[in-house]
């Protein structure tokens, strides 16, 4: 639909902004702490970044913002052309996973666009991580144009030009670095806090059922309090998993947070009377969904890890799983019998 | 960082490979390296099953199960939720 803009009308073309403004960075803070997780595309079509001529490189991008953002801040000053595919809104590799950034749409915006018009090379440049969904022999085939995967990172890509369009070792290479995992806590820890939340009616149901007083303030309290552990495992699978990934022993996700989460219960151990879990079954009950809770998250993390192979996670899922809904109903067994005994 | 062991589904027919490179250029944990005239798997251990090198193979020498490696996608209908 962006195509039809440049080919059949003469206002000319697209045309992006160069400078990152505060917009943009409004954007990245929505994207980065999970207030927006739609909305963020732009639309797909051929840009200007700067004066392409004719013998400018073709930059192929997804249509998410951050991702265009990505590119415009590592082509500096460069004057390029930019192919926006339509990847729903969507990052340059989960759209190559999921095909929306695939051989298909870029054939298509290549005709769509009139490439072969606008620039007098065939060369198309691509992010390395598109390659799951581009087979670069059939976009040559279809449209005479040569793909050439470029580096991961888009922040490499005056040095891939400088190196004759060759990506060394190192920028062919996916990393997973301190701050490449810290950055996806927010999203992680906002998307799983519906499972806190669910523990917490399950407390105020109890604590509502349990207190013969019915002060709305003290159920609320004792709730509040009955939840903080079980919080607490949320957070080692969510922010200490991220955090501390390599230094954490086991390969396995899952068993990297049950590790984490053992600790953990460990420490809190002395301190569950005062959140309110007095007898011994109560006790037995938290520490279960403490682990589980971190150990879960932890396997959740797998989808935002840049290493994690699909039959690796499907073992994960068919030895841990079952056993770890079975403990969490455990607990919730053991945790509401006592309660309803002591009744 | 690497992941559990023996899992990968990659599978490679050095007779077919014509040595154009193209997987080991598209591959994000290099798990190929040039040997020769021929290429080779270095770390079958790192890969991460995404198919980049299935996909851009031009002589069908490489084949892998390739899928997401997300929970949350294998729990669900396939679909991420990221989007």
């Amino acid at each position: 639909m962006g195509c039809c803009e440049v080919c059949s009308c003469n206002t000319g073309f697209l045309n992006l902004e160069k400078k990152i403004n505060l917009k943009d960075r409004f954007y990245w803070f929505l994207a980065r702490t999970g207030l927006k997780r739609t909305g963020l595309s732009i639309k797909p079509g051929l840009y200007r970044l700067g004066n392409p001529d004719k013998n400018s490189d073709v930059f192929v991008t997804a249509n998410y913002r951050l991702s265009v953002d990505a590119l415009k801040i590592g082509l500096k000053e460069l004057d390029a052309w930019i192919l926006v595919l339509d990847t729903k809104g969507l990052n340059v590799w989960c759209a190559a996973g999921k095909g929306t950034f695939g051989t298909q749409e870029l054939i298509s915006q290549i005709k769509q666009c009139k490439l072969t018009e606008i620039v007098n090379h065939k060369r198309l440049i691509l992010p390395q991580l598109s390659a799951p969904g581009v087979n670069s022999n059939e976009v040559f085939i279809k449209t005479g144009f040569k793909v050439f995967f470029g580096p991961v990172r888009a922040e490499d890509i005056n040095q891939y030009i400088t190196n004759h369009y060759n990506a060394d070792e190192k920028m062919r290479t996916v990393n997973f670095k301190f701050f490449d995992r810290i950055k996806l806590i927010p999203v992680e820890l906002k998307l799983s806090l519906k499972y806190i939340f669910f523990f917490f009616i399950l407390f105020l149901a109890k604590n509502y059922f349990l207190l013969d007083e019915k002060s709305i303030k003290l159920i609320i309290n004792n709730s509040l309090k009955n939840v903080i552990p079980v919080l607490g495992g949320l957070v080692c699978g969510t922010v200490l998993i991220p955090m501390f990934l390599p230094y954490i022993p086991f390969k396995a996700f899952f068993i990297k947070g049950f590790y984490v989460g053992v600790i953990y219960t460990v420490i809190i151990f002395n301190y569950l009377d005062y959140f309110g879990y007095g007898s011994i079954l109560e006790k037995f009950s938290v520490v279960i969904w403490t682990i589980v809770i971190s150990s879960l998250s932890s396997l959740n993390f797998t989808g935002c890890s840049t290493y994690t192979s699909f039959s690796g996670v499907k073992k994960e899922i068919d030895i841990f799983y079952k056993p770890s809904i079975f403990f969490i109903v455990l607990g919730f067994i053991f945790y509401f019998s006592i309660i309803l005994l002591n009744k | 960082m690497k992941y559990i062991k023996n899992v990968t589904t990659l599978n490679f027919n050095k007779d077919k490979c014509i040595n154009c490179r193209k997987c080991f250029d598209v591959c994000p944990h290099r798990v190929f390296m040039v040997n020769q005239d021929k290429i080779e798997i270095s770390d079958k251990d790192k890969c991460m099953e995404c198919g980049a090198c299935v996909n851009n193979c031009p002589v069908g020498a490489l084949s892998v199960n390739n899928g997401v490696g997300c929970a949350y996608a294998i729990l669900g209908d396939g679909s991420c939720g990221c989007d």
